[in-house]
């Protein structure tokens, strides 16, 4: 119960932020040079400034700006997110029908990232001060420093290139007509170099927290209690001391959802995956702002889902914040 | 004295002071090293390190030495590193000090604000700044800037908090001091330290945000950066693999020494540690 209260305040919390996004998102619009009018006109070849005008006129953009701004405001409370005059598609279709890619590229690489950061963190804790602790804190660094999409396209030149064991970019072999598990398989071979690619600095950043986290931990006095109770060491360490070594990595990952989707904006480049990220990147190249900014808005409006599910799994983890 | 010197000489403090001075060497001797236009073909293309005298790195796709691409682009990285960093250190102090200086609504008021730029993914509001605004240095840097302060401002937050209830400030406030000097030559100063440390972390953030950029095409069309020059070996990666490789080697290098910097400062700020 507590839990449910916890969430609904939560999301009261979210409205002004999200009101928020939407104004900065409406300015970045009203900064840009030329409106659509200038867009359709120039799609068309010449306009006359009657013609300009009766545009203009006909979109509400001779309206004063608050009433566009409340236009705007009410057009996404309806579930319109603009039109990609480029593409001459809705740009919530555009969206909806490229999130599964990115979906499907994110959540392995969070999981992968997550988890072997986990692992090498409280490993190296465990270890402190040896030499595999400077080793995963020498590749710790490294990784941490390495921009992910140059990452990724070495990974192609090793991999893909040279032991040609995995294919060089796409989502599926566009040669061979796979259905059910072999067309699973195919989209899995896909999938390996950039989720690699995308997990790498994430890897790092959790190892990095994971071990000030456990080191932290292990020094707590119940873990004392529970080693003079004779546990096994992996008792104590994995289900003891790790657990609570666990909030700190939890909360970031709710905090770099944002860095997450940026990151795969320059993966699905690299790759040609046909994501919200190559979508992003097909937008700036075609000057399609409505599109851009579109997909600015679905993402802020995904971290804040994260951040909510991740407010609710600390509730769960931790019993404290729920009586908080 | 003895305790910086100790810090300092440590193997990670030597490699990260290397690599930050070589960055900056780099960057100033640029000029003088290489006067020429980097953006000029000056050999045959595609030509492999080392493979012709005078071209150590050897030449891209349009025949620009790589060499001289490589230090040019340390001065772009560097001056949108630092400019960016600067942008988003004034911005988020002057944001989170008055915060956590005057509490209450006003500090819902600015926590929210910061809420929502830390909401919108960073690197794609980049983009659309960059999108809107027009991909020169200036907005490069504007828009990195303008997208990178929340985590100061909440960091500045926190520690003008902690140093507002100390009794120094009491006895500030009883001596007449008003809320501005108060703010500006009491709290801040003594808040600024652990402020002043993530510096060269956002340095190595907004190189790799300008980095990421130009590999996107969004960059000033007339100055070379590491990520454009990625960007462009990207063309011939499976033939001539080393023009994406080598401007990668020198950005990893570069923020790896920032990275390692930042410990380091972190390390000579805490008086408890090195003792």
């Amino acid at each position: 119960m507590a839990v449910l209260r916890q969430a609904g305040k939560r999301l009261v919390q979210a409205v002004p932020v999200l009101f928020g996004v939407v104004a900065v998102n409406f300015l970045l619009m009203q900064a840009a040079p030329g409106d659509l009018a200038d867009v359709l006109a120039g799609e068309q070849g010449a306009a006359t400034p009657e013609m300009m005008a009766e545009l203009r006129a006909r979109f509400g953009l001779d309206q004063p700006v608050w009433v566009q701004f409340a236009h705007y405001l009410g057009n996404l409370l309806t579930g319109d997110f603009g039109y990609s005059h480029r593409l001459g598609l809705p740009v919530l279709t555009l969206i909806l029908e490229r999130l599964p890619a990115t979906l499907l590229l994110m959540l392995p690489a969070v999981f992968l990232a997550a988890g072997s950061g986990m692992v090498l963190g409280g490993w190296a804790a465990r270890r402190a001060g040896t030499w595999l602790d400077g080793l995963i804190s020498v590749g710790v660094l490294i990784a941490y420093a390495t921009p992910l999409f140059w990452a990724g396209l070495m990974a192609i030149v090793v991999f893909a290139v040279q032991l040609q064991w995995l294919p060089v970019g796409g989502m599926r072999d566009p040669s061979a007509a796979y259905t059910g598990l072999a067309m699973a398989g195919d989209v899995a071979r896909h999938m390996v170099l950039p989720v690699c690619s995308l997990a790498l600095f994430y890897a790092a950043l959790y190892a990095r927290l994971m071990r000030a986290s456990m080191l932290s931990a292990l020094q707590q006095d119940y873990i004392r209690t529970a080693r003079a109770k004779g546990l096994s060491p992996f008792q104590v360490e994995a289900v003891h001391a790790g657990r609570n070594a666990l909030l700190p990595v939890l909360t970031m990952v709710g905090l770099q959802a944002g860095s997450l989707i940026g990151g795969a904006v320059l993966v699905e480049t690299v790759f040609s995956w046909p994501g919200l990220g190559r979508l992003a990147f097909d937008a700036i190249l075609r000057r399609d702002l409505n599109l851009l900014l579109g997909i600015v808005l679905v993402s802020s409006m995904t971290v804040i889902l994260v951040n909510f599910v991740v407010d609710l799994l600390y509730g769960l983890a931790d019993p404290r914040v729920r009586a908080a | 004295m003895r305790r910086v010197a100790r810090l300092l000489l440590r193997p990670r403090a030597l490699v990260g002071l290397l690599l930050v001075v070589g960055l900056g060497a780099m960057a100033l001797g640029a000029p003088w090293i290489f006067p020429d236009d980097p953006m000029d073909m000056v050999g045959s293309p595609s030509m492999w390190p080392g493979q012709e005298e005078g071209f150590w790195l050897g030449t891209d796709l349009m025949g620009r030495d790589i060499a001289a691409g490589v230090f040019h682009g340390a001065r772009v990285s560097l001056l949108v590193g630092l400019s960016a960093a600067g942008i988003a250190l004034l911005l988020g102090t002057a944001v989170g000090a008055m915060a956590g200086f005057w509490g209450g609504a006003a500090d819902s008021v600015l926590m929210r604000f910061t809420e929502v730029f830390q909401t919108m993914p960073p690197f794609l509001f980049t983009i659309a700044v960059v999108a809107v605004l027009g991909p020169s240095i200036g907005n490069v840097i504007f828009a990195i800037g303008i997208t990178s302060w929340p985590a100061v401002a909440r960091l500045a937050r926190g520690e003008v908090m902690a140093v507002r209830r100390r009794d120094f400030v009491d006895a500030a406030i009883c001596c007449g001091t008003p809320a501005s000097g108060l703010l500006l030559r009491h709290v801040l100063p003594n808040a600024l330290s652990p402020i002043i440390v993530t510096a060269s972390v956002l340095m190595a953030t907004a190189m790799l945000t300008e980095a990421g950029l130009s590999f996107l095409g969004l960059s000033d069309p007339n100055l070379v950066s590491w990520g454009s020059m990625i960007g462009g070996g990207r063309e011939a990666l499976r033939t001539h693999w080393y023009m994406a490789a080598i401007p990668g080697v020198a950005l990893a290098l570069a923020v790896l020494g920032l990275n390692l910097l930042g410990d380091v400062l972190d390390d000579v700020m805490d008086p408890r540690r090195g003792a």
